[in-house]
């Protein structure tokens, strides 16, 4: 087990995996920071309005981001013709799970490093209201319990298909979609897998004056039964894709 | 030659999946659009230019770099693919021949889609929004302008696809473009960043025209770009030993 992972490892830093996985924090930030409060904007309920905008950006940038980290775990084997060689020279298990691990552990890093760096800007432009431990461990469980279930969605797909075009295609399309449900009626939400960010997100705004421009900012209760069913839709994708390859004729 | 590229690079649509998408973004855009649109009549009360800027602001915005980037992705993958780098530059073409088939395919998918979402626009307006008359010529001049500024997102993106081996890294670099030239857009910088030109084009977030009286730099941005993306995709096709 240890060897399959050293070696997807070494994979990884081959295709610089690092620096795509900086990619997707770095696009999120290149976001917020110019639309995040800063100036003569209110501070004491700027964090605020940076974590309810971060759930939006994330329906945009995730799908299609976890589809790249999943396509290029699995193309680099495609390319080379490789899974012949390797469903026979080595265990499946110990593939599947060398994989899982490394893609689950590019995950945890994008959304730390997204954590950390909202964090950094908030307190880089003086923010008042910063948040509390229980509601940024929420919002890193959610983010990434999201996101790996997108991931093993993809992932699926990448395998099932031998090609990393239908992953993306789907990514771009749940993006897109997830987006527009965002603009929806709240139930809506709940059909799109690929906007659960945004229900899971525990910031929301309030109520918006377009005369004063003032918007009211709160906090809603954690949406726990949604995260039990995000999670169990991550664990039906992780053993679907465990399926697929355990059963795949080589 | 040129011709026998562009027949070549025509050949891996055949039955590709991209049509996919090429069918399905526009439909989901328009679908959202026409449904926000229905919703918000009190606050959209210009029309057709209403509808129109439903139709296209996330598009323009967000998907529209993302898609072309997949096309010129899909285009490149095959060259990627074992020792087929040494193959086309060992190919009795030009090496910019090759670029430019690739880029001239991409571009008739782009026209394509515009044309698409233009009927798409047409027939939600008359069938589910009931607009009065037919869409003002202006928005016939925001896709053209639209496909212009598209150019140097398309000659863009086959560039990154040609440098990166990765089918999905150019793809999200796309969409990060996207927002970078929404951000430059809002700031009035746009013409000098090619992915917010599209955007300028379309004119999706406005009711007002966003190049009224400026189209001579909006002309000159998207040329500018063009040369350079093109005398850039020269240089690394003659000077840069292959990789394969």
């Amino acid at each position: 087990m240890m060897r399959s992972l050293y070696a997807e490892l070494q994979k990884a830093k081959r295709r610089h995996d690092l620096l795509v996985c900086l990619l997707i924090p770095v696009a999120v930030l290149a976001w917020a920071w110019p639309s995040a409060p800063g100036g003569t904007d209110d501070l004491t309920t700027a964090f605020h309005a940076l974590f309810c905008s971060l759930p939006i950006m994330n329906t945009v940038l995730m799908p299609v981001g976890t589809a790249m980290l999943a396509s290029r775990l699995w193309d680099v084997e495609i390319k080379g013709n490789f899974p012949k060689l390797l469903y026979t020279l080595q265990s499946r298990r110990s593939l599947f799970t060398a994989k899982a691990l490394v893609g689950t552990g590019e995950v945890l890093l994008i959304t730390a490093l997204e954590l950390g760096g909202t964090l950094t800007l908030g307190l880089w432009n003086g923010y008042k209201d910063f948040p509390p431990a229980e509601q940024l461990i929420y919002f890193f469980v959610c983010t990434a319990t999201v996101s790996l279930m997108l991931f093993f969605s993809e992932l699926l797909l990448t395998i099932l298909l031998a090609n990393p075009l239908p992953a993306l295609c789907t990514g771009i399309t749940g993006a897109l979609v997830g987006l527009f449900s965002a603009f929806m009626p709240p139930l809506v939400v709940y059909f799109v897998p690929w906007g659960y960010y945004i229900p899971l997100g525990s910031y929301i705004l309030v109520s918006w004056d377009p005369d004063t421009r003032i918007s009211v900012y709160g906090i809603k209760e954690f949406n726990l039964p949604m995260l039990l069913w995000t999670a169990a839709l991550g664990l039906f994708f992780f053993l679907f894709t465990w399926r697929s390859i355990r059963q795949k004729e080589v | 030659m040129l011709y026998r590229c562009i027949q070549a690079e025509n050949r891996k649509l055949h039955a590709s999946p991209i049509w996919l998408l090429f069918f399905l973004l526009p439909v989901i855009s328009a679908g959202y659009g026409t449904f926000n649109y229905m919703q918000n009549l009190g606050l959209l009360t210009e029309s057709w230019y209403s509808l129109w800027t439903q139709h296209t602001l996330f598009y323009s915005l967000f998907f529209f770099p993302a898609m072309v980037a997949i096309y010129a992705a899909y285009l490149w993958r095959l060259e990627h693919l074992g020792h087929n780098w040494n193959l086309i530059m060992a190919a009795p073409v030009r090496p910019l021949a090759l670029f430019f088939a690739k880029f001239v395919v991409v571009l008739k998918l782009v026209l394509l889609t515009q044309v698409l979402i233009f009927a798409l626009y047409c027939l939600c307006g008359k069938v589910f929004a009931s607009l009065p008359g037919w869409p003002p010529m202006e928005t016939l001049l925001f896709l053209l302008r639209g496909v212009l500024g598209g150019l140097s997102v398309v000659a863009l993106q086959l560039v990154l696809s040609m440098l990166i081996r990765s089918f999905a890294v150019p793809v999200f670099i796309a969409l990060f473009g996207g927002i970078t030239g929404m951000l430059a857009a809002s700031r009035g910088k746009g013409l000098y960043w090619p992915y917010a030109l599209m955007q300028y084009g379309m004119n999706s977030n406005k009711s007002d025209d966003l190049l009224a009286g400026n189209y001579l730099p909006f002309l000159a941005a998207c040329l500018i770009w063009l040369t350079l993306l093109f005398l850039l995709a020269q240089l690394l096709l003659t000077r840069r030993d292959v990789k394969s």
